[in-house]
């Protein structure tokens, strides 16, 4: 039963990983602007591939 | 559908903005554009095979409006420096403030910049802010033509220098915070299931032995206790540290009974984990942490596209045109204009600095924005100019007597120094030392009590006390009433630059407003008052006359002419003299026509302003417009003088009848009222005591609006310049003012009925605390319970005070998005 400890460890160690993932995303300004890329994805892309 | 009836009923809409064309259409391509501007911007996406910007949003373009902006100052590299980001010898990065960007077509076209100007690599557009960042090589493009080239598709941009930049408030580490509390808090939960569900009494039976069972509890225990340990030291921390400065300040807040509640929990529970007498409330330690730091993030909300702290840098040029020794223009940095300098100022650019005129034309400056007079004024040659003021139809060459830091008019703003910050909303200073101390008292009394009877029961009780009793409630009501509501009015055309502002609003009683601007929309500044039976022949030559000249007074005469009723004759005239400074003389069909000055027109009996006569006998006189208002404006002038003084101070001569006695009393309309006079007026009404909500537009009013408990900012477009100030209001929905006056009145009543709430929680709370009863289960369900219920009663709360502001305040500007 005491198995479930290693359990816990485990899956306090992916919760962490998925907190550091947290940080980054606002450490890298993901969160400043919330607006812009909701407008940017319904952008056509250009038919023409001279736009590099 | 629209499109076809308008074509068939012939009124055309420009291809490129969607507004009406008038007489003056031009075409291009079999395409009709109101403006040589837009077709301009139609050839350039032409060109570039851009015309997708028309398909995604009807009238996806802004009529460009050429208002003598110009960059060629950008080319001098000590100027350009100051406004770059960065730069090296391959790229430069700059941040551009485009107040044009309106809608979806905006950010598409913007960030296909690299397509219509080589050499700049990227553009990345931040819709709310109206801010784009630009990369661009240094070798290809200039910054000049970057801002020509944006300028010219209609996104002239707003240079600001990089020290002025408004950084935005990075609220990061509060998100960190509220991540590792979160994280903390969720984690913990999980690990005191076993002791919610009362497992800890199945559990020795289900692993075969009470060692195992211990064992296991113990381990579970040390493991939330390391998991508190990042709550209370870092997402913490900040209670504690503002806890340590109140107490070393001899003041009381909210943060001292905060620390003190998770210092009780944090030590009960370290003690129940070590001794092995309990699982401690180490669940509710992080939950507490985690709603208050949510309740502070709530708080520090603000409008990404407004600035309450413009300053004066804002308003000015960031370069002047000095004229060197040889006689050459070059730019230079306003800073660096010294006495003696000789500028150039072009029509439409700020006087950077005060002065005077040199050369023999006289010119119309347009100091409204600065004093809060309507009318430009004409100065004479050599004549004294100061720095704020605008060049309206010729460029003026002045020679600098004291540059803007020493400005006579920007004196105001300089010797204001910062704002008070109105920081947070927190309960009342006298209701957390009641509280407080009552806490303390009773945790006190408890342990007394207990201690002859129970030692072990004695600090239990007394520990719960001060666990069970954190003032969650009290500090979170204050913040999402009022956050909410400060969300709810921004609906309505109100923004307000913090909570703490709505609660201020609620104390004002005295109500200030300007009147150039605020109560009174664009339009008509002057009108004419006939001084005999009109002649519509004699209206007819003055027309002609005033046509004739391009002076400030006799364009308002157009105006006032050319919008009355009735077609006036045409006149042909000819040998229309003007005297500079002087008037207008014209003699036609045997008769004397003069506008001008009393001394000009020889009617001195008549008091100050233009006059016009015909053969020496007094026809008109121009007076400053009765009263152009607002709509709405006198009903809710007439409301809040229910609730208050209200007066009145304009910057404006006084007018001939005074019309603004149907709204106000007569004591309080005051004009010819300068910056200074504003300012020193708030003071003494401040010192009353009373509490002055100042409503104004301008730079004048800047000082009014520090010096007044509330500085509320009348403006009719967002982008526009607004002094520094508490809140913005959009022009149109000035009237419901008493409306919001009155929600914020209401609100305090939600927040009585949140304190009583509390009240009761912590009533049933204390009972179980002193009765030695508390178990950590009852806690743990109580504190998030009773944190819930407060932050869910606040809110609905100020959603109903907002639903009670009458409709008209909720038909909120449809056209803009």
């Amino acid at each position: 039963m005491k198995v479930i400890l290693l359990l816990i460890l485990l899956s306090l160690l992916i919760a962490v990983g998925f907190l550091l993932a947290f940080f980054w995303a606002v450490g890298t300004g993901q969160y400043d602007d919330e607006v812009t890329p909701s407008i940017r994805i319904l952008f056509e892309e250009p038919k023409s591939s001279d736009n590099d | 559908m629209g499109t076809l009836i308008d074509q068939t009923l012939a009124t055309t809409h420009c291809t490129h903005c969607g507004e009406v064309c008038r007489e003056d259409q031009t075409e291009e391509n079999g395409r009709v554009f109101c403006c040589a501007g837009c077709a301009t911007v139609y050839t350039i996406l032409k060109d570039n095979n851009l015309l997708d910007f028309y398909g995604m949003e009807e009238a996806a373009g802004r009529r460009k409006v050429d208002d003598g902006r110009d960059y060629a100052w950008l080319d001098v590299p000590k100027l350009a420096e100051r406004v770059l980001r960065y730069r090296d010898a391959e790229r430069c990065h700059i941040d551009l403030e485009l107040p044009a960007i309106h809608c979806a077509s905006c950010v598409w076209l913007l960030e296909r910049l690299p397509q219509l100007l080589p050499g700049v690599r990227a553009c990345s557009v931040d819709f709310s802010r109206r801010n784009a960042a630009i990369v661009f090589d240094p070798r290809q493009v200039t910054l000049r033509q970057v801002a020509e080239q944006l300028d010219r598709i209609g996104y002239p941009p707003h240079l600001r220098t990089q020290a002025e930049a408004t950084q935005q408030p990075e609220n990061r580490a509060l998100i960190y915070r509220i991540g590792v509390a979160g994280f903390c808090f969720g984690n913990i939960m999980l690990l005191s299931f076993p002791e919610y569900f009362g497992l800890s009494e199945v559990l020795p039976s289900a692993l075969g032995s009470d060692a195992g069972a211990e064992w296991m509890a113990a381990a579970m225990g040390y493991l939330m206790l390391g998991l508190s340990l990042p709550v209370l030291l870092y997402a913490g921390r900040g209670f504690f540290s503002a806890a340590w400065y109140a107490v070393t300040a001899r003041r009381m807040t909210i943060d001292v009974p905060i620390a003190i509640g998770m210092v009780a929990l944090f030590g009960r529970s370290v003690y129940e984990l070590v001794s092995g007498s309990g699982p401690g409330y180490l669940d509710s330690l992080a939950g507490l942490v985690f709603f208050l730091l949510i309740g502070r993030w709530f708080q520090s909300y603000t409008f990404a596209r407004l600035n309450f702290d413009r300053n004066y840098h804002d308003y000015f040029p960031i370069a002047a045109y000095r004229e060197n020794a040889a006689g050459e223009l070059e730019a230079v940095a306003s800073e660096d204009v010294v006495a003696g300098d000789v500028l150039l100022v072009r029509p439409g650019q700020l006087i950077p600095a005060d002065g005077y005129l040199s050369g023999q034309v006289p010119a119309a400056i347009d100091y409204s924005f600065v004093t809060g007079e309507a009318v430009p004024q004409s100065v004479a040659p050599h004549a004294e100019v100061f720095a704020g003021g605008r060049a309206t139809d010729t460029a003026l060459r002045m020679v600098v007597s004291k540059p803007a830091e020493q400005s006579y008019l920007l004196q105001l703003w300089l010797r204001e120094g910062k704002r008070q910050e109105l920081g947070e909303v927190a309960p009342p200073e006298g209701l957390i030392r009641v509280f407080t101390v009552f806490l303390l008292l009773l945790s006190a009394a408890t342990l007394v009590y207990w201690y002859s009877r129970d030692v072990a029961t004695a600090y239990r009780a007394a520990t719960a006390v001060l666990i069970i009793a954190c003032p969650c409630a009290l500090a979170l009501a204050a913040p999402f009433a009022y956050g909410t509501l400060q969300r709810l009015l921004a609906a309505r055309g109100y923004y307000f630059r913090g909570p703490a502002v709505i609660r201020e609003l609620a104390n004002t009683d005295t109500f200030v407003f300007d009147k150039t601007g605020t109560l009174t929309g664009e339009g008509l500044t002057e009108q004419l008052h006939f001084l005999q039976e009109r002649v519509a022949f004699f209206d007819g030559v003055f027309l002609a006359m005033a046509r004739q000249s391009d002076h400030p007074k006799s364009r308002a005469i157009r105006a006032a002419l050319e919008t009355s009723q009735g077609k006036l004759p045409e006149v042909f005239t000819a040998g229309v003299t003007e005297s500079v400074g002087q008037g207008l003389y014209l003699q036609h069909e045997g008769r004397e026509f003069r506008i001008g000055t009393p001394a000009f027109c020889g009617t001195g009996a008549l008091e100050g302003g233009t006059n016009a006569t015909v053969d020496g006998n007094p026809y008109f006189q121009m007076v400053p417009a009765a009263v152009n208002l607002r709509p709405g404006v006198g009903e809710m002038l007439r409301q809040l003088g229910k609730r208050g003084a209200t007066w009145l101070l304009s910057g404006d001569q006084a007018p001939v009848r005074n019309t603004w006695s149907a709204y106000l009393e007569p004591g309080q309309t005051l004009f010819q009222q300068s910056p200074f006079d504003k300012r020193s007026r708030i003071n003494e009404l401040q010192a009353g005591p009373h509490r002055v909500l100042m409503v104004g537009d301008g730079l004048n009013d800047a000082g009014a609006l520090a010096a007044a408990s509330v500085g509320l900012a009348v403006n009719d477009d967002a982008s526009r310049f607004n002094p520094a100030c508490d809140g913005i209001v959009q022009g149109e929905q000035l009237p419901f003012l008493p409306e919001v006056l009155a929600a914020a009145v209401r609100l305090r009543w939600v927040l009585a009925l949140t304190f009583a709430l509390a009240f009761c929680y912590n009533a049933v709370g204390l009972y179980y605390a002193v009765t030695g009863t508390l178990s950590p289960v009852v806690a743990a369900i109580l504190m998030p319970l009773s944190s819930v219920t407060i932050v869910v009663v606040a809110t609905v709360g100020a959603w109903l005070v907002d639903l009670g502001i009458h409709r008209p305040g909720a038909r909120v500007d449809p056209a803009r998005k």
